[in-house]
């Protein structure tokens, strides 16, 4: 298996050489993001899942205890909610520690052309911390929702509640750091006077 | 934008309100471990051998009928399998191991728990779990039960995952009920982002930013 990775991602450094001398930089952001995504996949996410899971449930447990709505058992990544006479224990596995996301969101990045290593690695970390906080908020909506409302509304405030809190904050991180980054950093064009200003010079 | 943060803001004060806002919770609190109280930080896995001291640190939950005491009932799931306590309510209401239902991310399987020898005796039991549709013994499944003179029954028992599908990791929902135990069910859920979505919305983000750069680079 670790021969077949470091093949993988030595082939995909010599595409990504290639894109680059090729000036092709809308490919070598995709190849780039793609392969970074799978690379970090494979080879980080069963290090990390784990102890970020067990993060999320215990920050989101700090927050349950304050309120004293629901319960964390953050060594099992486990968060248990009461509801009158109703109970649900919500597992953080992998595919809601949020470590999926972190990826996602470092591969974009690491790819993006307009920012330079230093800037990167601040918006990195600004990031992934961001990314940690709004899967809390989005597990504490949950939590909080089917301890007002039951087992009955679990289906609404996971599939639907959460996630809208969810992709609303990540939406807003997106914005500020790829959609406004762009049009702030444009180049405005060469710079000439207008027939106005000439005359008057 | 002025009205975005002050929605913002009304959005934040009013979950900060409600969360404080508390529900009553009918059940006996001392089922409930805090997080503070639990009895360590160390994972301890679940082992079927009639010993139940390794239940103490996962949550559990009262099942009952109005008019009776609450058993306490555990769910609980890791990567492989699915782990089930029953503790009777008192000494004088024996073990009933019928229709125990698992619901698996919507699909139905009852299962009544028996005594391997026949009867159940003082000490540990081992126990057959069996589908009750067919009357199936599930041998892959494990189940002990341990009774003593003047203490509740209890119950512990495991099905692999991979019984119920056979890739154990795409499981998301289990719960189980018993109307032989009351009228209360248990969940044990994951809760997934849909990370799909996320990366889209990226991209989006980025290519929205391109087409505004762009169409302002004309104008």
């Amino acid at each position: 298996m670790i021969p077949a990775i470091i093949f993988a991602a030595l082939a995909w450094i010599y595409i990504l050489h290639l894109t680059d001398r090729s000036k092709l930089p809308f490919f070598k952001f995709l190849i780039g993001s793609v392969g970074f995504f799978i690379l970090m996949m494979i080879t980080l996410q069963p290090i990390i899942t784990l102890p970020l899971a067990k993060a999320v449930a215990a920050a989101a447990g700090l927050i349950g205890n304050i309120t004293g709505s629901f319960y964390s058992y953050y060594q099992y990544s486990l968060i248990f909610i009461r509801h009158g006479s109703e109970s649900i224990s919500l597992y953080v596995d992998y595919e809601c520690s949020g470590v999926i996301e972190i990826f996602a969101f470092l591969s974009l990045l690491w790819f993006f052309p307009l920012y330079s290593w230093i800037e990167k690695t601040v918006i990195s970390l600004i990031g992934v911390l961001y990314i940690f906080v709004a899967n809390i908020i989005r597990l504490t909506v949950i939590c909080l929702a089917i301890y007002w409302a039951g087992n009955d509304i679990f289906f609404f405030a996971h599939a639907i509640l959460g996630r809208i809190v969810f992709y609303v904050l990540s939406i807003i991180l997106f914005f500020y750091v790829f959609t406004r980054a762009q049009i702030i950093k444009q180049k405005v064009g060469n710079f000439t006077y207008g027939q106005h200003a000439s005359d008057h010079i | 934008m002025k009205k975005l943060r002050q929605l913002s803001f009304l959005f934040v004060s009013l979950f900060v309100v409600l969360a404080f806002f508390n529900i009553a919770v009918y059940a006996a609190e001392d089922d409930i471990i805090m997080l503070d109280e639990a009895s360590g930080n160390a994972y301890t896995p679940i082992v079927i051998d009639g010993s139940f001291s390794d239940w103490s640190d996962k949550p559990s939950s009262p099942i009952y009928y109005s008019a009776s005491q609450p058993h306490t009932a555990s769910l609980y799931r890791d990567e492989d399998n699915v782990y089930l306590r029953i503790k009777m309510s008192d000494p004088g209401y024996a073990f009933v191991g019928n229709q125990y239902k698992f619901l698996i991310d919507g699909k139905d399987y009852t299962f009544d728990i028996v005594a391997s020898s026949g009867s159940i005796q003082n000490g540990l039991n081992n126990m057959d779990v069996i589908r009750s549709n067919g009357y199936q013994l599930v041998a892959v499944a494990s189940a002990r039960l341990y009774r003593q003179s003047g203490q509740p029954d209890e119950m512990e028992m495991m099905i692999p995952l991979d019984y119920f599908y056979r890739q154990p990791n795409m499981l998301k929902t289990i719960t189980f009920s018993s109307s032989n135990l009351g009228t209360q069910s248990i969940t044990a859920t994951g809760v997934s982002t849909m990370p799909i979505f996320f990366v889209a919305s990226g991209l989006v983000a980025i290519a929205a930013g391109y087409i505004i750069k762009m169409r302002k680079q004309k104008a």
